[in-house]
């Protein structure tokens, strides 16, 4: 039992609610279990006339500095997106 | 005041667009920071009375579209160029739109006026409202309780008159789940009725762009301005969308499914009965009949929508590593948030190949079979639209008792059919929402049933 009001979450609760969202899954899929075979699964939809039209769209010239004012870091140019630091 | 009726005194310059920005700034400002603390909103849109005067230009030479002058708040993950599409998140709390959704384009290009930004659970993930890194929303029409969620802001900025009609998004009941808390009316198109392109998605196989209005008609009139096909949005379906208000006081012919199994699902029985009566009390003045089906499946719909959700959600978080812009979401997000996206890493590795996404996808197929065959039975479904009442904001409560708020709600999303929530009536003082459910493209019937059974309440 929780409140759902934000906060943040410590190394402590992570593991927790790490622990917990395995254990929603699997009471869920528990549940699922029981009905999964009665139909074979089609991963595509038909669908017709959705066809597209290439069609050439303006680009809005406040778009770049809008993208860049949302970059935490920036060379004049270029958007610095360090591989290094994302792990 | 009704916006038919609004509409028609902008048009002949009885109220101005400036006018109509003013009041609803001074309400906001009167009860939502202070006053009552709604809580509605996370960002104003500072040049709301300049294009509200361009409006009243327009208006003037007779050229304005047929949104003209209104007020709509907008829910904070669908982007609006200029204004901050934080998602309720400390991960984007800076993040400026950069484009206008295409929702937003059509709604400008009709002139209506971006009052602000609404709040709601992070990232959508939530059915109370109370997720949002910046504070949870208050109910405007049961002080103290929950508004519902996920577009808590959206819901209570209509119900508290801080704006003429609002957007949300409904992946599992994010629009009807609050308007019924709040009483009001929230609609869900259609699965690819209405662009999702500029949505930040939660779960991109579930989520819709829809609308919340103080009535049907108004609910109508926002859906026909954003429905149709967008090539940027290629889950948009190319079907003729027909004008919801023509007809809209029609009463249409219809017969009408209830089932056991949304009773069995509702935890609170006074909300079943209440809906039941207003449902049998709508067939009898419009002599519609009353068909009972069997929705085998339909208490699986929870266990089905958020393995789905979970694994989605992680996906579409993926982007959000602070490098391009924003921060890195694991580190700054709050618990729901972590446990989809702890939950949906960890659910998706090779080894439980089969085992959750794969197993929710073929029940989800399942019941939209169930619904295939209940929609040729009769036109539409009613079942209460939130089985139980808003709790106390900050209750402590299970994860589990937290997403049964949305069993009524997501097999509608499963299915990809379209559904409404309208108000039916009120239990201890908390407004209950009846659920509308019709098959997918049959809006313009979903909007007549919903108004015949409004009209009913209002005698």
């Amino acid at each position: 039992m929780e409140d759902f009001l934000w906060h943040k979450v410590s190394k402590q609760e992570e593991e927790k609610i790490k622990k917990e969202a395995k254990q929603i899954m699997d009471s869920f899929a528990s549940a699922l279990k029981k009905v999964e075979k009665k139909k074979q699964e089609a991963f595509f939809v038909e669908r017709e006339k959705q066809l597209r039209e290439e069609t050439k769209t303006e680009s809005d010239p406040e778009f770049r500095k809008r993208f860049f004012r949302n970059a935490p870091k920036k060379s004049q140019e270029y958007i610095e997106a360090e591989k290094g630091e994302w792990k | 005041m009704e916006i038919k009726e609004k509409l028609r005194m902008l048009k002949r310059g009885e109220l101005k667009a400036e006018e109509n920005i003013k009041n609803f700034l001074k309400a906001i400002k009167k009860d939502d920071k202070a006053g009552r603390k709604i809580n509605s909103f996370l960002q104003l849109n500072k040049n709301a009375l300049t294009d509200a005067k361009e409006i009243d230009k327009k208006i003037k030479r007779g050229k304005a579209g047929k949104l003209a002058g209104l007020a709509i708040a907008v829910k904070s993950n669908i982007n609006v160029k200029g204004l901050v599409a934080s998602c309720a998140s400390k991960t984007l709390e800076n993040y400026e739109g950069s484009y206008d959704a295409t929702t937003i384009e059509k709604i400008k290009a009709e002139d209506a006026i971006i009052i602000g930004i609404t709040n709601c659970d992070e990232f959508a993930c939530g059915s109370s409202g109370e997720t949002s890194a910046f504070g949870p929303t208050k109910n405007p029409s049961c002080p103290d309780k929950i508004p519902g969620g996920s577009s808590s802001g959206s819901a209570a900025a209509v119900a508290a008159g801080f704006c003429d009609m609002a957007l949300g998004s409904d992946t599992g009941g994010s629009i009807r789940n609050p308007a019924s808390h709040c009483g009001v009316v929230g609609v869900k198109p259609s699965y690819g009725l209405a662009s999702r392109y500029g949505l930040i998605d939660l779960s991109m196989s579930l989520d819709q762009i829809g609308c919340f209005a103080k009535n049907v008609r108004d609910a109508a009139l926002l859906l026909s301005v954003i429905a149709g096909r967008d090539e940027r949005d290629p889950t948009t379906f190319n079907v003729k969308i027909p004008d919801y208000l023509k007809e809209i006081d029609k009463i249409p012919r219809i017969s009408l499914g209830i089932s056991k199994e949304f009773e069995k699902l509702c935890q609170d029985k006074r909300i079943y009965k209440l809906v039941l009566e207003t449902t049998k009390k709508a067939a009898k003045k419009y002599n519609w009949k009353i068909e009972n089906i069997s929705l085998d499946y339909i208490d699986l719909a929870v266990q089905t929508y958020y393995p789905l959700c979970y694994v989605e959600f992680f996906s579409a978080t993926r982007k959000f590593d602070g490098r391009k812009y924003g921060y890195r979401i694991e580190e700054v997000c709050g618990p729901e948030v972590l446990r989809r996206i702890l939950g949906g890493s960890e659910i998706s590795k090779a080894e439980y190949h089969g085992l959750y996404y794969r197993r929710a996808l073929k029940v989800k197929q399942l019941l939209g079979r169930e619904f295939d065959g209940a929609f040729k039975k009769v036109d539409c479904i009613i079942s209460p639209t939130v089985p139980k009442l808003p709790h106390k904001i900050g209750s402590r409560i299970s994860p589990q008792e937290m997403y049964s708020y949305d069993a009524l709600t997501i097999p509608a999303n499963l299915a990809g059919i379209c559904a409404l929530s309208l108000p039916a009536g009120k239990i201890d003082g908390c407004p209950i929402g009846l659920q509308v459910m019709c098959n997918s493209f049959s809006e313009q019937k979903l909007f007549q049933i919903a108004k015949a059974i409004e009209k009913l309440g209002k005698k």
